[in-house]
């Protein structure tokens, strides 16, 4: 279905992802509440779905099936990918709520304290949704780079094509760093530090059948992610399926895989990515610092100090005593950013100051601010409107029965493997 | 002298980590030294570095009572994603230390692991400058972000793969023919991004006691002792990391083509001597340029993406 | 001359003033009894020639609006006693409660209104709102001495921490007397002391008034702005670097400050009250003492209000050494904070010159006076040292040749368009803020407020000399920078003409008669970061009965915490660093 597309179609493909994928992960930066910059993520990631799906189909109508292939899975193992740790933000998002009501960032803080296993949880979810290597999102957006790379580097494929795929390899890039900003905020600021409300400060850890969902959906990213070799090879059959049902007879496929993820062996564009090692390197490599931290056995054997366990202090607050009002908050956190890409925010502030009567010395003052999206305003109204009232459906969905969200993962796989088998 | 490929691998990437571990705090002791020289002042000796290590590593660390384990694991976390990468990045040798793993895509993304848990420990404390400094290197990191990987992405698409083995192997085999302005745009965007991720002038002052100034300092005010110790490492390793992946993109030139003890000692002298280089030209930019004011970082930033997409785009569009 | 000499040169004015119509003492009196309905009479006691009004206390804003009408300007705002046993001391128990607030005329004398408390309500109607550089000023009179400014905008504490407890040892020289409970001073409680818990018999020595217990003021809390996503940025008392202690609390959204609450006082050491009774010479050094890079100017200011109390004058040579000294410490104190601007944009060429600079400067005054910041030269009467000779000769030609190494530095550091752009637009204080607030010194005039004592009111060896005055007019951080800048070639320029004609002669004179007691003088000098003034009033037997030193740091403090909001967090230090105050002198 994806071959013999016309180019324009590819192009436009791509620039509605690129531009769905900035524009997504920005918006959600702007958000304070938690479910909402969730809720913009997935225009992100939808953004990066398009992004694969564009240069397959820009490789397909040039005749580089392989690769369109891979490109092709590498849009259906995101989208797959996606549906795990975004279940699983979301997931921990509910358990948020439940434990304190809240969802608004700059009210919360300090629940790991009270709800590990959910902070762990979440903050593997957002580690694979940042793409951070060895977790699930990191392997399909390898694959989407790969992908771009190999449109941007195919000497068949018309020079705009080629342009075009180079452009947004900057703009999926700005969006995995953007997204790291946006998940170290939502991590950080609810989970760590100092609890920012009573109700955040009296949270307590939600019922064992909700920890174990998302325990088991964070499994599942570290084991989507280390085995992104299989899946990925699986997933490239039924791409390649897909293809050729459409574009003519298909070349042989391989009978033999190696658990990497290869971009193409049989191409000119040759790269390979061994999740496995690559994790095993990083788990051997932490655990060595980490151990040789805790039990102080290099260098310092013969530097032992009467004190050996770390001792617990204030934080250092320049000499008075540490507050929770002390710390950055949600809309602090992502200002630089606000301010980096004002044209496109226009950021609004209110600083309302109300003074002592006759005089210039102020008696209060308040803040305020409103960001709004001019491109929204200008271009994109009519789907941005439709996308929030997706992602209110999407909010919807969220009943917060874990059995519900088990069906959707399966519907969703279900659905994409009967799509790539009619079509 | 033949060897078997794991042998190969065990021995590149014991040489290479040792050699990258022992000789990072002499990298950041030399930039100290010149910027000493050039304000005129003697400067910390070349071991001091190494004393200050040693002295952190050996002190027991003092925890924040407001953090917890994010904070406690963070800095294995950072050190090791680093280490990671510094195994990943050909070196001495224009091949692969680890097989199936030298890819561009993965040593970025080790990178940006290692500071998601740096700015998420910054948090963890509670204080108002690591709160600062976390927000501060998330937004300049995701805006050199497109920088760093449109110029990757140049040599890649010149050499055919992310592989940086292949890219590196691709340079020297088209040697001086590389030295094309795409290439050298995309080097320029790339020293650019070099200069911003390891905290030098215009981007941070890696000197300063100014709290409010702080970008990668303000994640470190918090830590102490062996926390500490790992974490000014793991920033010390980093700087050679990053010039070795400069020279294996756009400066492959001496890296040893086959395993042997000559083209090893050669690429290993040369390694060295490329990234002193590397870490001579940031301290020289450090005592000549101020701080730049922060909300001016973007222009500089956007430049490094432009410079990259122009590099790719001349490559793209002028076969 | 380069372009950009000639780029700073738009920027900086260099002009000579010329001098206004002067304001007699009868016009003065002629507002007045316009605004307050009768005449007043004012007097003119010592050689100071300043104005002292006493009037109602109902009447003094009345008066402060018949002073501003002819553009005066605010110098000080001082409380004392006027009667009994502690005459001048410290009050708040004795009966005659006094506060005054002196205003500077322009082309006119300086108008000390003075206002009697009664002692059961030692209250008076703030001028804050009148007057906004008397903000600091009240608040400390309120917190030390017990008068309390009915309708002050800022009823927080100032100089006193944590109500009813002790700020460092600012109770120490009270409590001198209060150490030994049998004197007489026993029973008077300190201004710092929580109140007596028992009503306690009084002692029979002390005259039964109705003494105003611990000022009625709330615990301090910073000021903080409200709203999603402002948090509290606290910076200080304990710093990083080693700097003075300061408590900064920002307002702030990520970046962007919305206010600064800038609490200061930790250094407060009681100095005023540590040289009440101490005879005139043996208060030198502690004020010299109250801050380490105005010693000059605080010493001058001091030695000068003794002159007119003991009608002396000091020898041409003293004069003229003191012109020198100033002009020393301005020098090294200008490079210096030039070098701490580079400082605050990290720009390590420029700190590393401008320190080298700093450094040959100090070094040129430990050979002119043997002691680097100058300290022990300048005494009431005139000088106490001898200038050396040796550090005499060929002081002008390395001054000179200090500054022609200073302003290439400053040429490159202008060139350097990172540099230039950190500075510009940054830490605006506009003209009319620099006049609201009271700014002194190099902030006022990079604001374009000619403000400069050494050209308004030129005392000692300025009346012989011509300064010229630098101003700039857009009052940011780069204005600063470029006064400064120049401000240095005009003191270079000062002491390469002083260095080789100084008089000969005495250094020194015997101080004249004895002031009676009660007798007030006041005496400014222009230091490094402005004017700094010493209200004193004499004891008997040629002591100090009280001493006020309002220094410039003072006065400009408040001005940094208005300057700061609107600018982003990291750019504080810069604006911080390009007023460049003490917190000592501040605090005394």
């Amino acid at each position: 279905m994806v071959g013999g597309t016309p180019d324009w179609i590819g192009l436009l493909i791509l620039a509605v992802g690129a531009f769905s994928a900035v524009v997504g992960v920005l918006y959600a930066l702007m958000q304070h509440d938690l479910k909402r910059l969730l809720a913009y993520h997935s225009i992100e990631n939808i953004g990066i779905i398009l992004i694969a799906l564009g240069s397959a189909i820009l490789l397909e109508s040039h005749g580089a099936h392989e690769l369109a292939a891979l490109a092709l899975a590498a849009a259906i193992f995101h989208s797959i990918n996606h549906a795990l740790f975004k279940t699983l933000l979301f997931l921990g998002a509910g358990a948020v709520l439940h434990a304190t009501g809240l969802r608004d960032l700059n009210h919360l803080g300090g629940l790991g304290r009270r709800m590990p296993v959910t902070m762990l949880a979440f903050m593997i979810g957002a580690a694979a949704i940042s793409g951070l290597p060895p977790l699930n999102g990191f392997a399909s957006e390898w694959l989407t780079f790969q992908g771009l790379l190999a449109t941007a580097g195919g000497h068949d494929i018309a020079p705009i094509a080629r342009f075009a795929a180079a452009g947004t390899i900057g703009a999926l890039a700005l969006t995995t760093g953007l997204a790291v900003a946006c998940f170290v905020k939502a991590t950080g600021i609810a989970f760590l530090g100092l609890p920012r409300s009573a109700a955040a400060a009296a949270a307590q850890e939600v019922a064992r059948p909700a920890l174990a969902a998302m325990a088991a959906l964070a499994a599942a990213c570290v084991a989507t992610g280390l085995a992104a070799g299989p899946a990925f090879h699986a997933l490239l059959g039924v791409a390649r399926v897909s293809l050729h049902s459409a574009s003519g007879p298909a070349g042989p496929i391989p009978s033999t895989f190696t658990p990497a993820v290869t971009a193409g062996p049989h191409t000119d564009f040759a790269a390979t990515y061994t999740p496995l090692a690559v994790g095993l390197l990083l788990i051997l490599a932490v655990g060595i610092v980490a151990l040789a931290a805790r039990y102080r056995i290099l260098l310092a054997a013969r530097r032992v100090e009467r004190i050996a366990e770390p001792r617990r202090v204030d934080t250092w607050a320049c000499g008075i005593a540490p507050r929770a009002a002390f710390q950055y908050n949600a809309t602090s956190y992502s200002k630089p950013v606000r301010i980096f890409f004002r044209r496109i925010f226009s950021p609004e502030r209110e600083v309302r100051i109300e003074y002592h009567p006759g005089t210039a010395f102020p008696s209060s003052i308040s803040y305020r601010s409103h960001v709004t999206l001019v491109v929204e305003d200008r271009i994109w109204r009519p789907l941005h409107a439709l996308s929030l009232r997706a992602a209110n459906f999407a909010r919807k969905l969220q009943g917060g029965a874990i059995q519900i969200y088990i069906a959707y993962c399966v519907i969703a796989v279900l659905l994409l493997l009967a799509w790539a088998r009619w079509s | 002298m033949e060897l078997t490929a794991t042998a190969t691998s065990v021995f590149l990437i014991a040489l290479q980590l040792s050699v990258f571990v022992a000789f990072a705090p002499f990298v950041a002791a030399t930039i100290r030294k010149t910027k000493a020289r050039l304000q005129g002042r003697r400067g910390p000796g070349i071991t001091q570095p190494y004393r200050d290590l040693i002295k952190w590593w050996g002190k027991a660390p003092l925890e924040s009572s407001a953090a917890g384990p994010v904070a406690r694991y963070a800095p294995a976390v950072v050190l090791g994603s680093i280490v990671a990468a510094a195994v990943l990045v050909p070196w001495v040798a224009s091949r692969e230390p680890l097989p199936g793993t030298a890819d561009l895509i993965v040593v970025v993304g080790l990178f940006a692991a290692a500071r998601f848990a740096l700015a998420l420990a910054a948090l963890d404390t509670g204080s108002a400058f690591g709160g600062m400094g976390s927000s501060r290197d998330v937004a300049l990191s995701a805006l050199a972000e497109p920088g760093l990987m449109l110029a990757l992405a140049g040599t890649a698409v010149a050499a055919g793969s992310s592989n940086l083995a292949t890219i590196s192997a691709f340079g020297i085999v088209s040697g001086v023919g590389l030295l094309g302005p795409a290439h050298l745009l995309a080097a320029v965007a790339f020293g650019i991004v070099v200069v911003a991720e390891t905290g030098h002038h215009p981007f941070d002052n890696p000197d300063t006691h100014l709290e409010l100034t702080m970008v990668h300092e303000g994640m470190l005010l918090e830590s102490s002792g062996r926390a500490l110790a790992t974490l000014l490492f793991a920033s010390e390793l980093k700087l050679v990391v990053l010039a070795a992946l400069f020279s294996a993109a756009f400066l492959p030139f001496g890296a040893a083509t086959e395993i042997a003890a000559g083209p090893i000692a050669l690429g290993l002298l040369v390694g060295l001597v490329k990234i002193l280089a590397v870490a001579q030209v940031l301290a020289i930019i450090d005592s000549m340029l101020a701080k730049s004011r922060f909300f001016a970082l973007p222009d500089l930033l956007g430049l490094a993406s432009l410079l990259a997409l122009t590099g790719l785009a001349i490559q793209v569009l002028l076969p | 001359m380069s372009e950009h000499d000639a780029a700073a040169e738009v920027l900086v004015a260099v002009t000579l003033r010329e001098p206004g119509e002067p304001v007699s003492a009868t016009a003065i009196r002629e507002a007045l009894a316009l605004h307050l309905d009768h005449s007043v009479s004012p007097t003119a006691p010592g050689a100071s020639g300043d104005l002292l009004v006493p009037v109602m206390r109902e009447e003094l804003t009345a008066a402060i609006e018949a002073l501003l009408e002819l553009d005066a300007t605010h110098v000080m705002l001082t409380a004392f006693c006027l009667a009994g046993p502690r005459v001048g001391r410290s009050p708040r128990v004795q009966a005659g409660l006094a506060v005054e607030e002196v205003m500077a005329v322009p082309n006119g004398p300086l108008v000390r209104l003075r206002i009697v408390l009664p002692a059961d309500d030692p209250s008076y109607q703030s001028i804050t709102p009148l007057v906004p550089a008397a903000q600091w000023d009240e608040r400390e009179a309120r917190d030390l001495h017990g008068v309390t400014p009915v309708g002050h905008p800022d009823p927080r504490p100032l100089v006193i921490h944590d109500a009813g407890t002790t700020p460092a040892s600012a109770a120490a020289p009270a409590s001198s007397s209060a150490a030994t409970p049998a004197s007489a001073d026993a029973a008077v409680p300190s201004p710092y002391a929580p109140p007596p818990a028992a009503p306690a018999a009084p002692e029979p020595t002390v005259p039964p008034t109705t003494a105003p217990t611990v000022p009625d003021v709330a615990p301090y809390r910073a000021f903080v702005a409200h709203g999603d996503g402002v948090y509290q940025l606290p910076v200080g008392p304990i710093h990083a670097g080693v700097i003075e202690p300061g408590h900064f609390r920002f307002s702030a959204v990520g970046e962007s400050v919305l206010y600064l609450d800038a609490r200061l006082f930790y250094a407060h050491r009681g100095i005023e009250r540590m040289v009440e009774g101490r005879p005139f010479a043996g208060a030198l050094p502690v004020i010299e003492r109250a801050c380490g890079v105005c010693t000059v100017t605080h010493a001058t200011a001091y030695s000068r209000a003794v002159e007119e109390l003991t009608g002396t004058v000091p020898p041409a040579r003293a004069q003229m050494g003191r012109v020198l000294l100033a002009e020393m410490e301005r020098l090294y104190n200008h490079v210096g904070d030039l070098g701490n601007i580079c400082a605050g944009v990290g720009f390590n060429y420029g700190i590393s010159r401008l320190g080298f600079q700093k450094e040959r400067l100090l070094r040129l005054n430990e050979r002119l006076t043997g002691h680097r910041y100058l300290m022990g030269v300048v005494a009431p009467g005139g000088l106490r040292l001898e200038l050396d000779e040796r550090g005499l000769v060929g002081l002008g030609s390395l001054v000179t040749d200090i500054e022609h190494e200073v302003r290439a530095t400053v040429r490159h550091i202008v060139r350097s368009e990172g540099v230039m752009n950190r500075l510009h637009t940054t830490g605006i204080l506009t003209n009319a803020e620099a006049r609201r607030l009271g700014a002194l010194g190099v902030a006022a005039r990079a604001s374009g407020q000619a403000c400069d004592l050494r050209i308004d009111r030129p005392t000692d060896g300025y009346r012989e000399i011509q300064v010229a005055s630098v101003g700039a007019s857009s009052g940011d951080v780069a204005a600063r920078f470029h006064v400064r800048a120049q401000e240095v070639g005009v003191s270079a320029a000062i002491v390469a003409d002083l260095a080789g004609r100084i008089p000969d002669g005495e250094i020194s004179v015997p101080l004249g008669r004895e002031p009676r007691s009660g007798e007030v003088a006041l005496a400014g000098a222009e230091g490094p970061r402005g004017a700094s003034w010493i209200w004193l009033m004499a004891g008997p037997k040629g002591t100090v009965a009280r001493l006020h030193l309002r220094s410039a740091s003072f006065a400009n403090w408040p001005i940094v915490a208005a300057v700061v909001p609107g600018n982003i967090v990291p750019d504080f230090p810069l604006i911080n660093k390009s007023f460049e105050l003490c917190y000592a002198c501040t605090d005394r």
